[in-house]
């Protein structure tokens, strides 16, 4: 039991005081917070505002004293997509492999399939859509795992992950594999709404070469 | 049985409090009539129905903090399986509520 209350509030009040940076004793007040997620959130909330400012290697430090593997891709994700959306391709793609490394540390399958899904989403509005394609095929195969999980509850959301990333695939890989890949839906009420939603909205053309 | 009212919990199993534990889509988040084992917390949330439970049956739920909120009961996507809407909130804000309440009543 913590109560960092004030902590949390001092920080976002220092935020949303729309200061030109954040300062240093900011990041440090988020560190010193004792309850791991709660600190996490914050340094999150940090990373992000850094990245706004265009402060990208405190951004960066930031995002690494991130302890869980979510809400660090997270703001890894961040940053690459605010790189590259201001013309730091290279720099970007590098953080987007760091980020997808982290991905595939968080805790669920499905938050896996997730977070690669996200990653992916940010890939395809950059036109990195190769590199998009390759994070959609790792989210399909983290999710098809997740929903063998005996948990009804992580199956489940797998599966709901799983139906999402095939729609966005099926630009990449045609109508014919993603309804192949639709099949393979555990849930039978998910699995029929994404084969409707695959013959409502045929994909003829590629995405990625 | 017309307007009888039956009062109900429902679990949604975690791992932590933060937005990152909740998955939603368009069908919203699941939840269950029973507590799922394999979790550190299970979140509860108390809602209410009238007259007798069939598939698309609404539970207001009861928490103040969750109002702008409905569950739907889906059985569809399993057993004892309801489905958490708010309609009027976009993913990440769902996700930021839904934190925001078990972190109120988890930790």
């Amino acid at each position: 039991m913590y109560d960092d209350t004030a902590k949390i509030e001092q920080i976002e009040k220092a935020l949303q005081s729309e200061p030109k940076n954040v300062k240093t004793e900011t990041i440090s007040l988020a560190l010193s917070i004792a309850d791991a997620e709660d600190r996490d959130l914050q340094l999150l909330k940090i990373t992000e505002f850094l990245a706004i400012k265009k402060d990208w290697n405190r951004a960066l430090g930031t995002a690494q004293l991130i302890e869980s593997s979510y809400e660090r891709t997270d703001a890894l994700h961040h940053v690459a997509a605010k790189l590259a959306l201001t013309g730091h391709l290279e720099r970007a793609l590098w953080i987007f492999n760091e980020a997808e490394k982290q991905a595939l540390t968080a805790y669920s399958n499905w938050q896996q399939a997730e977070l690669l899904q996200k990653l992916a989403k940010s890939l395809v509005e950059i036109g990195a859509t190769f590199k998009a394609g390759e994070l959609l095929e790792k989210s399909v195969f983290v999710a098809e795992q997740g929903q063998e999980s005996l948990n009804l509850q992580d199956s489940l959301d797998a599966s709901s992950v799983l139906a999402e990333s095939i729609l966005i695939f099926a630009s990449f890989v045609g109508t014919k594999r993603a309804f192949a890949l639709a099949k393979t839906i555990r849930n039978d009420a998910i699995r029929e709404k994404t084969l409707v939603n695959l013959a409502e909205h045929p994909v003829s053309e590629k995405l990625a070469a | 049985m017309e307007n009888q009212e039956t009062e109900i919990t429902l679990y949604r199993g975690l791992n932590g409090t933060n937005p990152s534990s909740f998955r939603v889509d368009e069908d919203g988040v699941s939840v269950f009539e029973f507590p799922i084992e394999g979790y550190k917390f299970n979140l509860q949330i108390r809602a209410i129905y009238k007259d007798e439970k069939t598939a698309g049956t609404i539970a207001e739920l009861i928490k103040p903090t969750l109002t702008k909120g409905f569950a739907e009961f889906t059985p569809q996507f399993g057993e004892g399986h309801w489905s958490f809407k708010f309609p009027d909130l976009g993913s990440f804000e769902i996700k930021e509520m839904l934190s925001r309440y078990a972190k109120s009543v988890l930790k």
